[in-house]
């Protein structure tokens, strides 16, 4: 099933008035239950294009549709209803709201969805226990690890049940064997619950676990592998 | 994290940096304590002004012959025939009323002289108007004995007589003629007015109508009502009972110059209070513009898992309304608790200036807090910290996502 | 001896001439007023600042009618007082307007002296406004006088808490005035000397008002020429007369 599908995405930024082509006649489609990886060096334009795919930006050209819908001409508000009901986002870092703890940043979602209490709780706690970190619910983010802070993140992403997943360099501010350890557990999270997963990332070990692998230069697919 | 979340996170964050929500709320509560302290300062001083005038003499009500105002001639009297007291006695609402002969005149000791009003008063009648009766030092009020006059302190001084001394009063009858004659100080007030304590005298109603052959007339019809508002609707009843020989002036009319001052200095604690909110709004500005450069990636984050820019305008707007109420309300207690014991004792400002004697206030003054000043800072100061935080917002809500998410 | 002598010329004197305080008093005013008088006067205030000298012709009846001319200096030469009973006007050369003397100007001083415009107005009748006592003989400036107490009536509108008046014997002239304010503390004094001739009559020629409160503060009057008892006719005391330029 076609979750996010785009058409000759362009994207120009003005760079000082000076236009650069940031992303340029990109045609892709993640499909329920992938687990896709887009990669490049850096100034290849993944982060870019993971944001057009997340509905964090517009493109300049072309068209993407998520779910069948096009959201290249959507307004801001309805960009943001979409996020806040499809999509979940693990960032580099300082994902989680510091005033709240673990267990309040899982719920946080939930609240602006207006899901009732007990069912947030429910299902808060759920997360926390599919990512093996309930002992950090009551913990805020200042008193954890960046590894447990992922894991956190991951787990408010996943909590309401998204289309796909996004996640932009997840691992770039862990250790090595942390990093392995939040990947392991998206995998996991694909392979048993079939959550979709799209990063982009240039981090070997994200890399070696893309089941599907789309190499980006110069704003271009370079190569798009599938293991 | 149940109730309300917008409420909720914004209690949060302004717990985050205390240091700084400490120093918006100390400004709201210094802002709050400012005006109100200084609404209650100016109100007790002009009512100070305004009462001590009315109690010095003025009275709620003067009836006087027409055209007495414009040229205050002796020859101006009004007849004791009439029976005007009677009659205005007999209204609803009217309290005392006070017959006086009043006229400009000059009282000398042997070594010196000034001029001076003469108020011949009946002191029976005279002491339920006035309040002179209360301010004497020493010696006592008039009794209606012979030659008795009441002078003040100062005066007193320059004439350098005291108690039990004569002076010598004299004066024009209606005809123009001068007349003198002799008084006895029996008492020595001290008014709260050093100019009225130089230039107005009191003897007894009938010593002045002997001396200035006026039989029983009079100048002046002072009136006192039950109500200082109700001066104003009592004047046109007044007016239409005694008919268009007399002129009925409310103390308004009397002290134009003092009701303008009133005003004026309620006007100009608008002023004062637009200077406060105006500071107040640009430390909000100030503060609130910091906490949302610092939290700049925060935002960016709450944008892109769906958080709507309505509701994160609204979260700032919050978190700067809860410092502004929490401000008013510490800084409303506050200056009850230091308010209500000054109100009853009175602030005494004679080690800070002779002036206000000289003003008519008195050296102590009483702070009245007007119901419409605490009410208008409880409104207003929250709604000022609200303002103050609009622009920051709108900065906030203009951040992309993506660009406040990368921002370091 | 010499005291019991004297006791026995006093009594003597007293007796024979058979005179009252009251009496003495009214001889003594009667002597330097007199019905009718006109003359001329100089008149010098003395201050600590400044001194100065106002040349004057008047013309009087009793202290009922005054008219006051002035000679000299010339920047004020024309200016003129009238008085009628207890009113008082002022002509001013210069603007050629009179103003009536409201009582609030009464005290002040008339032409910068000791004297207030009041001074010249009252009806000073001591024997109407004092109780008037006959308290001993004293030398004063070499005559040998009575001395006279005023104490004003209870009721009299004077200033004065006392006066002390010193008569000479000889002439029965005023020799010196003591006013006394209720607290018995000297306020001012007068001092009558230099008894010239005048019109067949003795009286003393220089009359200093001494002000005790404020220090040097004299106005004297030395009169030159004087005419008692002469007719004088009433239209001097007139508007007109008033405002008769010179």
């Amino acid at each position: 099933m076609e979750i996010i599908r785009s058409e000759n995405l362009d994207k120009i930024y003005k760079d000082n008035w000076v236009p650069v082509q940031a992303l340029k006649n990109i045609n892709l489609t993640v499909k329920k239950g992938d687990y896709m990886v887009i990669a490049g060096p850096s100034g290849s334009g993944k982060t870019t294009l993971l944001n057009l795919l997340g509905a964090l930006d517009k493109p300049t050209s072309g068209k993407i549709f998520f779910e069948g819908a096009d959201i290249s001409k959507k307004t801001v508000k309805e960009l943001s209803g979409l996020r806040l009901n499809k999509l979940g986002f693990i960032f580099q870092a300082y994902n989680l709201i510091p005033v709240l703890s673990a267990i309040e940043n899982i719920e946080f979602s939930l609240m602006l969805l207006g899901k009732p209490e007990a069912l947030r709780r429910k299902l808060s706690l759920n997360a926390l226990r599919d990512l093996g970190i309930e002992e950090l619910a009551n913990k805020r983010p200042n008193e954890m690890s960046g590894g447990q802070q992922q894991r956190v993140a991951v787990a408010r992403a996943i909590v309401n049940d998204p289309s796909v997943v996004l996640a932009d360099e997840p691992t770039a501010n862990l250790d090595t064997a942390t990093g392995s350890n939040l990947l392991d557990l998206m995998d996991e999270m694909n392979r048993s619950k079939n959550i979709t997963f799209l990063f982009s990332s240039h981090d070997p070990q994200v890399i070696e676990r893309a089941r599907i692998l789309i190499r980006l230069r110069d704003g271009q697919i370079e190569s798009v592998q599938t293991k | 994290m149940t109730k309300n979340l917008l409420i909720n996170l914004a209690w949060r964050n302004i717990w985050r940096n205390k240091r700084r929500s400490a120093v918006v709320l100390s400004s709201i509560i210094v802002g709050v304590a400012a005006t109100i302290s200084m609404d209650g300062l100016t109100n007790g001083m002009t009512y100070q002004m305004l009462f001590n005038q009315i109690n010095l003499g003025t009275s709620h009500i003067q009836i006087h012959k027409t055209g007495y105002t414009d040229n205050r001639l002796v020859k101006n009297f009004i007849q004791g025939e009439l029976q005007l007291k009677a009659d205005i006695l007999r209204l609803p609402g009217v309290k005392a009323v006070s017959e006086r002969v009043v006229t400009f005149g000059l009282v000398s000791s042997a070594e010196s002289s000034a001029g001076i009003y003469v108020y011949g008063v009946d002191h029976k009648a005279e002491k339920r108007v006035s309040a002179i009766s209360g301010l004497i030092k020493e010696g006592n009020y008039l009794s209606g004995a012979e030659r008795e006059v009441v002078v003040g302190y100062e005066l007193a001084n320059k004439l350098n007589a005291g108690l039990g001394n004569k002076i010598i009063l004299m004066a024009n009858d209606p005809s123009g003629k001068i007349h003198s004659d002799v008084f006895r100080i029996s008492g020595l007030f001290e008014s709260f007015s050093s100019g009225f304590d130089k230039s107005y005298i009191f003897v007894n109603s009938d010593d002045l109508q002997n001396m200035l052959g006026l039989g029983n007339s009079y100048h002046e019809l002072a009136i006192i009502v039950a109500e200082p508002s109700l001066a104003e609707s009592l004047k046109s009843e007044i007016r239409s009972a005694v008919g268009s020989d007399f002129e009925v002036k409310t103390y308004r009319d009397i002290l134009p110059i003092l009701v303008m001052q009133i005003d004026l200095s309620r006007e100009s604690m608008w002023i004062v209070n637009m200077i406060i909110g105006i500071a107040l709004v640009f430390g909000i500005i100030n503060v609130m513009l910091m906490t949302v450069i610092e939290r700049i990636r925060e935002f960016g984050v709450l944008m892109a898992i769906g958080f709507s820019t309505g509701k994160l305008f609204s979260l700032i707007l919050l978190e700067a309304l809860i410092i502004g109420l929490s401000g008013t309300i510490i800084g409303l207690v506050i200056t009850g608790l230091i308010h209500i014991p000054f109100s009853y004792t009175g602030i005494d400002f004679s080690w800070f200036s002779e002036g206000l004697v000289s003003l008519g206030v008195g050296a102590v003054i009483y702070p009245v807090v007007s119901y419409q000043t605490v009410l208008l800072t409880i409104i207003m100061t929250p709604m000022i910290a609200v303002a103050g935080a609009i622009y920051p917002a709108i900065k906030a809500i203009r951040l992309q996502p993506v660009a406040a998410i990368r921002h370091y | 001896m010499i005291l019991k002598l004297s006791f026995i010329i006093f009594f003597l004197n007293a007796s024979s001439l058979a005179q009252t305080a009251e009496e003495i008093i009214t001889k003594a005013e009667n002597a330097i007023k007199g019905k009718t008088a006109k003359g001329f006067v100089s008149m010098t205030v003395k201050t600590p600042d400044y001194e100065r000298t106002l040349k004057m012709e008047n013309w009087w009846i009793g202290n009922e009618k005054a008219l006051i001319v002035i000679k000299s200096p010339k920047k004020e030469a024309g200016n003129k007082t009238l008085k009628i009973g207890n009113e008082m006007w002022n002509y001013l050369r210069n603007t050629g307007t009179t103003i009536k003397i409201p009582p609030s100007m009464m005290l002040q001083s008339w032409n910068g002296s000791d004297f207030t415009n009041d001074d010249l107005v009252r009806e000073s009748n001591l024997n109407e406004d004092y109780f008037i006592r006959l308290i001993g003989s004293e030398a004063v400036e070499g005559n040998n006088c009575w001395k006279i107490e005023l104490t004003p009536k209870p009721d009299a509108p004077v200033v004065w808490g006392k006066l002390e008046y010193w008569v000479s014997k000889q002439e029965i002239l005023p020799v010196r005035v003591n006013y006394y304010d209720e607290n018995s503390k000297l306020v001012r004094h007068m001092l009558f000397s230099e008894n010239k001739k005048f019109s067949g009559r003795i009286i003393p020629s220089r009359w200093m008002m001494i002000n005790d409160l404020k220090k040097d503060h004299i106005t004297s009057f030395i009169l030159e020429d004087m005419a008692f008892d002469v007719v004088i006719s009433d239209n001097i005391f007139s508007f007109r007369e008033l405002e008769r330029g010179d």
